[in-house]
């Protein structure tokens, strides 16, 4: 399958420098999809669908098949790959490491950056080229905007203002690039902050406000005819986030995320990419249940800080070894250090303290290798592997004194892990091709699932001890896939089905007193020895005319573990259909979104069945010339039908916002 | 070379015959046997507190300043509660000489603060000359302040007898598992405590403030030497902690739900 292009938007007509753009490992991939967020060549930004620039990063990912989101409230959704989540799948920001400091799971790396920051997302489905990383369920990468050198304007640049009527909510952001012949810097920032939402009917959704802000620096310093020097710092802030799913609220989250990359690229080379870069990213979060009413915390105010530090260096390369093979190899190292308390204030008694993340640390070194090659015009190949080194420790006595709480034996440890992957595609017609994945994946197990001391998760209300002990995750992953296109017509029928080996869940620990109020006890991580998930996903599209398209997604998973229990977060089958017009200036589209009940849901998981739903969006948008300057206006409504609805994946059954007026107002110049 | 001739130079200075090695300790006071001809001077880690207080005795001979090493010495503890009122009596240890630093090391259970309107504590000890076969009492009177935990509880057996349990160990407790050495002393007639060597404990720590919360993988006491048991406890969080003890002989439980509660 092609990428999914997405173009969304242009932030200025001039090219970005061909030079500068990353080579996709697997282009033909079954497994990759690529969501552009600022189409600089094609101009257009009327073509999209759903989210532009002003939108969240959520509503973006909501626009890529394989991904699914976990919402906690109406702040930082949890991205999930068919299925899978946190630990299971690499988020990375431009290759770069980074992990939520949060223990809740209520800071996943996407919620640190915005549409405004980012060139492009990209998914890999499984291990892979693209999966960024040693994994079992695949990557997410967020590609940073970079600005573009020698530009038509030596000035250009956006600013948009948003609201939204659910929430009250409001947005401002710019953006601003200077460019010359061979420097270019960018800056971005956007500001954002929503009151409590109302569900479909009404219903206010108490402690679902928040606000944020988000900046970006960018830097390009051309230093000869095929080298360049790239700087990108990137600071967001959140500050008074509620999560109606949770028992707890974030009083704040900070994240600092920094890299610098020298660039060498010379498409007349057989080296003809060489990218390294240094990284280092830090975030801050504390959560708190101040604003919640004494009697729904049992009468414990507490605090919860958590940060994580990750310092970081690759190095990766593309190396032409015939007209149609690639290589392409990257090494890297980093190190991530996860740290967080917990402060209990009771009514009558001395507050209590503890680590429920005991400094754990973990670095990491590891090599990619993989070869993509046209066998014949018929037919291609990618295949590779990554070898990967962990070690895991805790840093400081208190940390081990803390862990021993849980734990009695010695908490370092070793792991050798090993990805290999093959996509094989065949072009059996012009029209009709046919795509072949298969994967051994093994990921090593997180800090928090080795080390975490009573960490609360909502889904089944238990708290969480870390094991040291755990083995690695490991799957085998197979992915099949027929596409049709042909002018007015193209549908694309996938089949997955992936084995897991020392499945990662929690296991109740008989006797165990759990810590966080409301919980039902204390589960520990344990390896269950296989779990297996299959889904199938069939898209078609056809072109009904020259300005109208109807574009159908629909998706179905299931898994279950070997004691035949329903994997958890898995989404019931969904139907995404749209219905798209573009004409000149002006576009459309409405979309049906339908999700069946889903029924196979186990308690050992702590999952109920949910109810289906279906729910209607429209958005309309015009863009007005002014010069050389544009203006962009869109208006968009969210459930249309004021349905009250949730998701099998929203964490407590917490309903999702109601019918929303979403107006954007975007300025080019 | 050179340093461990130095290391050796210094050891052999600090290991001088005439002199028991109290580094580290303070001098309380000193004190005659009347008519023994031995002096007692009397040594702590730090002020004593209520609790399990360790305490050094030097014994020279009065008039030649040298250390008597096979002296017979005995301590006991009151405190005068006032007209009328028994005096307080509470358990000890007693003191055995150590030839490493030439010190006799005892301990002594303080029940009771001093000051206050209380009266103090009176440590004699009751010592033999070995030179001359005179038996004496060396005196002091010593101040007890209150430690920070409520280290020592005292029950009432099933079997009518008066039991006093005290902490001796974790005295700065820390998260994470911690050694909990218990003494267990019974009172005799005469209202001095003898240790008590075959009791099983059982305990469990508990969180008031979480609903009596307790943890994990904690280590009842077993009795290693004197009355003292050996065990481990898992503490989760900092806060305020309660050790919730029974203590059984056979299977008999003779004392149930005898609480020691501190903070850290």
């Amino acid at each position: 399958m092609k990428l999914i292009l997405i173009g969304l938007l242009f932030l200025a007509t001039n090219a970005l420098a061909q030079t500068n753009n990353r080579p996709d490992t697997v282009r033909k991939s079954v497994q990759l999809h690529e969501v552009i967020i600022r189409d600089k060549k094609s101009g257009n930004s009327l073509a999209n669908k759903g989210a532009d620039v002003q939108s969240s990063t959520d509503q973006v990912l909501k626009g890529i098949p394989a991904v699914e989101l976990i919402y906690r409230g109406n702040y930082a959704p949890e991205p999930m790959i068919y299925g899978l989540s946190a630990g299971e799948i690499n988020v990375t920001l431009d290759g770069m490491k980074m992990f939520g400091a949060c223990t809740d799971r209520m800071d996943p790396i996407s919620s640190y950056v915005e549409p405004n920051n980012l060139k492009s997302i990209s998914v890999n489905e499984g291990p892979g080229p693209d999966a960024e990383g040693s994994t079992v369920g695949g990557g997410i990468n967020f590609k940073l905007n970079q600005p573009g050198l020698n530009a038509s304007k030596e000035i250009s640049g956006l600013i948009g203002a948003g609201y939204q009527t659910d929430a009250n909510t409001t947005q401002t952001l710019g953006s601003l690039q200077y460019s010359t012949k061979r420097f270019a810097i960018l800056v971005n920032g956007l500001y954002r902050s929503a009151q409590d939402y109302a569900a479909g009917g009404g219903e206010k959704i108490l402690y679902s406000q928040y606000s944020k802000w988000n900046g970006g620096l960018s830097a390009k310093y051309q230093v000869n005819s095929h080298s360049y020097l790239n700087l990108n710092y990137l600071q967001d802030e959140g500050y008074n986030i509620g999560f109606p799913a949770l028992t707890m609220d974030v009083r704040s989250a900070k994240a600092k995320i920094g890299a610098v990359d020298y660039l060498f690229t010379d498409s007349t080379k057989r080296l003809y990419y060489w990218d390294t870069k240094v990284y280092g990213n830090f975030i801050h979060h504390i959560m708190d249940n101040s604003k919640r009413p004494l009697s729904t915390i049992d009468s414990m105010p507490m605090v919860m800080t958590g940060t994580s530090k990750t310092i970081g260096a690759y190095s990766e390369a593309f190396i032409k070894l015939g007209n149609s093979n690639i290589f392409r190899t990257k090494a890297e190292v980093y190190q991530n250090t996860l740290y967080a308390d917990m402060t209990m204030y009771p009514m009558d008694a001395p507050e209590m303290f503890m680590l429920t993340l005991p400094d754990g640390q973990r670095s990491v070194a590891g090599i990619d290798l993989s070869d993509n090659i046209s066998l014949s015009n018929k037919w291609s190949a990618s295949f590779g592997g990554r070898a990967e080194y962990d070690r895991s420790d805790i840093t400081t006595s208190l940390g081990k004194a803390q862990l021993s709480t849980i734990y009695t034996g010695a908490p370092d440890r070793t792991d050798l892990l090993y990805n290999l992957f093959a996509n094989t595609s065949y072009k059996v017609t012009d029209k009709w091709t046919l795509n072949l994945a298969i994967a051994r994946g093994m990921r090593s197990s997180t800090l928090k699932e080795l080390y975490g001391v009573y960490l609360f998760n909502r889904t089944d209300n238990y708290d969480y001890g870390g094991n040291p002990a755990l083995r690695n995750e490991q799957s085998e992953n197979g992915t099949i896939s027929a596409t049709y296109r042909s002018e007015k017509f193209s549908i694309e029928a996938k089949a997955f089905s992936y084995l897991f080996q020392n499945y990662i869940a929690g296991e109740v620990l008989q006797g165990g007193m759990p810590i966080n109020p409301g919980a039902y006890g204390v589960k520990q991580c344990v390896n269950i020895p296989s779990a297996n998930m299959d889904g199938c996903e069939l898209k078609g599209n056809v072109v009904i005319s020259k300005t109208l398209g109807f574009l159908s997604v629909n998706t179905f998973t299931y898994g279950e573990d070997g004691n035949g229990n329903a994997l958890p977060l898995i989404a019931p089958f969904r139907s995404v259909n749209t219905l798209q017009y573009s004409f000149q200036k002006y576009y459309l589209y409405l979309e049906s979104i339908t999700e069946a009940a889903q029924k196979h849901a186990s308690s050992f998981y702590g999952e109920t069945s949910s109810p289906p739903f279906s729910i209607l969006n429209f958005k309309a948008a015009r863009r007005f010339d002014m010069g050389k300057n544009q203006l962009e206006c869109s208006i968009e409504v969210a459930d249309v039908l004021d349905t009250y609805y949730y998701e099998h994946l929203d964490v407590f059954n917490v309903p999702r916002p109601g019918r929303d007026f979403i107006g954007h107002v975007t300025y080019f110049f | 070379m050179a340093i461990l001739l130095i290391i050796s130079a210094c050891s052999k200075k600090n290991v001088n015959p005439n002199n028991a090695n109290t580094a580290g300790k303070i001098k309380v006071g000193e004190s005659y046997a009347t008519g023994t001809g031995v002096k007692v001077t009397l040594y702590q880690d730090a002020a004593f507190l209520t609790g399990y207080n360790k305490i050094y005795l030097v014994i020279t001979d009065s008039a030649s300043a040298a250390i008597i090493k096979n002296a017979t010495a005995a301590i006991s503890t009151s405190m005068q509660m006032g007209m009328g009122m028994p005096a307080m009596i509470c358990p000890v240890e007693q003191p055995v000489y150590n030839s490493t630093n030439e010190l006799y090391t005892g301990a002594s259970i303080f029940n009771m603060a001093t000051g206050g309107g209380m009266g103090e504590w009176d440590l004699s000890v009751n010592v033999t000359n070995p030179a001359n076969g005179k038996q004496g009492i060396a005196s002091f009177m010593v101040n007890v302040n209150n430690s920070i935990y409520n280290l020592i509880t005292t029950a009432t057996g099933s079997d009518g007898q008066t039991y006093m349990i005290t902490l001796v160990q974790p005295l700065k407790p820390q998260v994470g598992m911690n050694t909990l050495e218990l003494l267990v002393d019974i009172q005799n007639m005469d209202m001095s405590y003898s240790p008590v060597n075959n009791f099983k404990i059982q305990f469990t720590p508990e969180m008031p403030a979480m609903a009596n919360m307790t943890s994990t993988d904690n280590q009842n006491p077993v009795i290693s030497t004197n009355g003292h048991y050996m065990g481990k406890v898992n503490f989760t969080m900092t806060g305020d902690w309660k050790l919730d003890i029974d203590l059984l002989n056979g299977q008999n439980a003779i004392v149930q739900d005898a609480d020691i509660e501190f903070t850290f």
